[in-house]
């Protein structure tokens, strides 16, 4: 039956006009307002945006890192700020976590819209950033991961300023065994590392390089990263018997496997661990159980080369303790930066970018001169504590002493 | 090849010791009352931190902060558990509620600990750390020993509170038949009050030697709650002899299988003895 109701079309005619008209003057007065809003106003400073772990398995190196960037920040902006405009840095927690890191960089990058972001810390959270800044075409310079499987990736925009990868830290070591008599060389080793990116990059590594000088590897294995009884692990290496016991560690486990090891009374002729030994917090700890530990650092305050003084120096007016390498490596992320754009004299990602790998910019860290895959020339040093001191045993030519070999008893 | 199984054999059995503290507080809880308190490991957590900063900001040595950390997790314990256990202590349910109102608490714990002291491993490092003493090629660790003949110790009185005491038969009596411990003139609550009170304490005790022996942090209350909670499944939860001697066996069985297995497996241990448990006798070792 057709029979419309002309009351009701009418009052749905009517509606219909009504939406009609509230769009087009919605719409209108939008782009009116668009077209008549002041400008907006210019930039009033730079922000650069990094994630720091606050909590979670790599907490113990945050405050470092965040001294070290508010150290820089304070500076450059003493300086006058980069290209007339005042810095600032905005840091958020991490937790450690790879997946946290990568979403807030994202946030950074889209929602804080930061002008520069550093890197995170330890090399499974850049693994997982490094994407991110890839996607966004941001300049990508990091002070938190020197695994080599981070730059076979073909990235574009990412830079260590570690001088050295991961697998080559103990490089020194092995050299060292090579130049002792053969029949005097420790001949056994027990590697074990975290579960974690660069744990595993450096075990895998140094692996490989005492192999190379003639040792036999006893034992490879893994522990879960947050552990906090390693004794079965070390009973069945003190089974074993290796000359050499080397640890793929960050801070905490490193404390661990020292403080098992002197509990179960093994003593290897060498005791090798990554990253911990050269922090503030190992000898602070241990005392005199660090002594005889072998480790690796990429800067020492004694590097010979200009700014390192006076970055010292600022550092312990400001906080009152001497700065460590991880100072070092993430000022000089900084530097890199403030290099960069004064030299472009923009924020241009990509002008930066190709400025960093066509000019050779001087940091703490030296002389900065770096391929395309984003890896500087550079190498690690090695040393050993001896009575309270670091004394570095390789490179050669920089070294202050040897080997003590084998470690004595625990004390 | 002797040596290391006994040395093994040895590691298992001092740190089977230390969780037996808190796995015989889970269960005497879960006897008692039928409550299964989650927040077990989060004490435990609480009162290594409390010797940590004890000994850190006035150099009191972890063994004297015992008695402090125990008076503290019992006060908590007593508060906890009037305050919250109460209110579903008389549900039909109350076991699956204080395993999920525990359970939160236990995250409360762990996170106001984060935001108090950030989520970094603390460890207590004296004089004494990793002295040790060998015997017969056999080495044993000073604290480790300590903290063993500390924790067997603290159960020999409780088991003897539990027989000897008033308070003990209550809490025995209210296992057997809550209602007719009740109708004999047991405070059901006061003995409830009294029993997470102790099963606190016990953790205010595992926590001194978790900090001295262990690295600790906020978030390792997680791992070791379910640890826990698969000792006392396979001990018989109620049962205090039956947590004690779960504790021994998984600690021992972890440490020997990690001596012949990679260690990323070893942890795997104790939760595939727990599902064969529950696959074969469900009631656990010793439970009824």
């Amino acid at each position: 039956m057709r029979r419309w109701n002309i009351k009701g079309i009418a009052r749905t005619t009517a509606i219909a006009i009504i939406i009609v008209v509230i769009i087009i003057a919605g719409a209108g007065t939008y782009f009116a307002m668009q077209m008549l809003a002041p400008p907006a106003p210019p930039k009033k400073e730079i922000v650069i945006g990094v994630t720091i772990p606050y909590t979670g398995a790599y907490s113990a190196y945050a405050p470092w890192y965040e001294r070290a960037y508010r150290l820089w920040e304070k500076q450059v902006n003493d300086r006058g700020g980069l290209l007339g405009l005042s810095v600032r840095f905005i840091m958020y927690d991490d937790k450690s976590d790879p997946t946290t890191a990568k979403t807030i960089y994202e946030r950074l990058i889209t929602v804080d819209k930061v002008d520069f972001i550093l890197g995170p810390f330890a090399s499974a959270c850049v693994f997982a950033v490094a994407p991110v800044a890839e996607a966004h075409k941001m300049l990508f310079i990091e002070a938190g991961g020197n695994a080599k499987m981070l730059f076979e990736q073909g990235w574009k925009y990412i830079f260590m300023t570690w001088p050295s990868f991961a697998e080559d830290l103990f490089r020194g070591l092995a050299e060292v065994i090579k130049k002792m008599p053969t029949d005097k060389r420790p001949k056994t080793a027990a590697i074990i590392n975290a579960d974690d990116v660069f744990p595993r990059g450096i075990a895998n590594g140094t692996s490989g390089h005492l192999e190379k000088a003639g040792v036999t590897i006893a034992l490879k294995e893994e522990y879960p990263k947050g552990i906090t009884d390693i004794s079965g692990l070390i009973t069945k290496i003190k089974g074993l018997n290796p000359d050499i016991l080397f640890g793929g560690t960050y801070l905490p486990d490193a404390l661990l496997i020292v403080r098992t090891c002197k509990e179960l009374g093994y003593n290897p002729k060498i005791l090798a661990l990554s990253t911990a030994p050269a922090l503030y917090e190992f000898y602070k700890t241990l005392g005199k159980d660090a002594n005889h530990v072998v480790g690796e650092m990429q800067w020492s305050i004694e590097a010979p080369y200009p700014g390192v003084r006076e970055l010292v120096e600022a550092y312990k007016a400001v906080y009152g303790i001497e700065p460590d390498y991880r100072v070092g490596i993430a000022y000089t992320a900084c530097e890199l930066l403030e290099n960069a754009i004064k030299g472009v004299g923009s924020t241009n990602q990509d002008a930066l970018r190709d400025y960093i790998r066509t000019h050779v910019i001087n940091t703490v860290v030296g002389p900065m001169k770096y391929d395309e895959k984003g890896v500087p020339e550079g190498r690690a040093m090695n040393f050993q504590w001896q009575n309270g001191k670091m004394v570095i045993i390789w490179p050669f030519d920089i070294a202050k002493g040897e080997l003590i070999y084998p470690k004595p008893e625990w004390s | 090849m002797l040596e290391l199984a006994l040395q093994s054999i040895l590691n298992g059995v001092l740190l089977g010791g230390i969780y037996a503290l808190m796995a015989v507080g889970l269960s005497l809880c879960f006897g008692v009352m039928r409550v299964a308190n989650s927040a077990q490991a989060a004490m435990a957590v609480l009162s290594a931190y409390i010797s940590y900063w004890l000994f850190v900001l006035y150099g009191l040595d972890p063994f004297f902060s015992i008695g402090i950390s125990m008076g503290i997790l019992f006060t908590l314990g007593l508060g906890i558990y009037r305050s919250l256990v109460t209110r579903i202590i008389n549900t039909p349910s109350p076991t699956l509620l204080s395993f999920l109102l525990l359970s939160a608490v236990a995250i409360v714990m762990e996170n106001s600990m984060v935001m108090a002291g950030g989520n970094i491993y603390r460890a207590i490092y004296t004089s004494y750390t990793a002295t040790s003493v060998e015997i017969a090629g056999i080495v044993f660790p000073i604290v480790r020993v300590a903290g063993f003949v500390i924790s067997m110790s603290v159960i020999l009185v409780l088991s003897l509170v539990l027989k000897f005491t008033y308070v003990g038969k209550a809490m025995r009596a209210i296992t057997q038949d809550r209602e007719a411990a009740t109708l004999m003139g047991v405070n059901a609550t006061r003995i409830g009050s009294i029993t997470f009170g102790i099963g606190a304490a016990l953790s205010g005790i595992a926590g001194v030697f978790l900090a001295l022996i262990y690295a600790f942090y906020p978030a390792v209350q997680g791992l070791w709650i379910a640890k826990l909670y698969a000792i006392v499944i396979f001990g018989g939860m109620g049962s205090v002899p039956g947590a004690m001697l779960a504790s021994m066996v998984l600690g021992m069985v972890e440490a020997v299988i990690g001596v012949y297995i990679p260690t990323m497996w070893a942890y795997v241990v104790a939760y595939i003895i727990l599902l064969l448990t529950l696959f074969i006798r469900p009631t656990g070792l010793l439970g009824k």
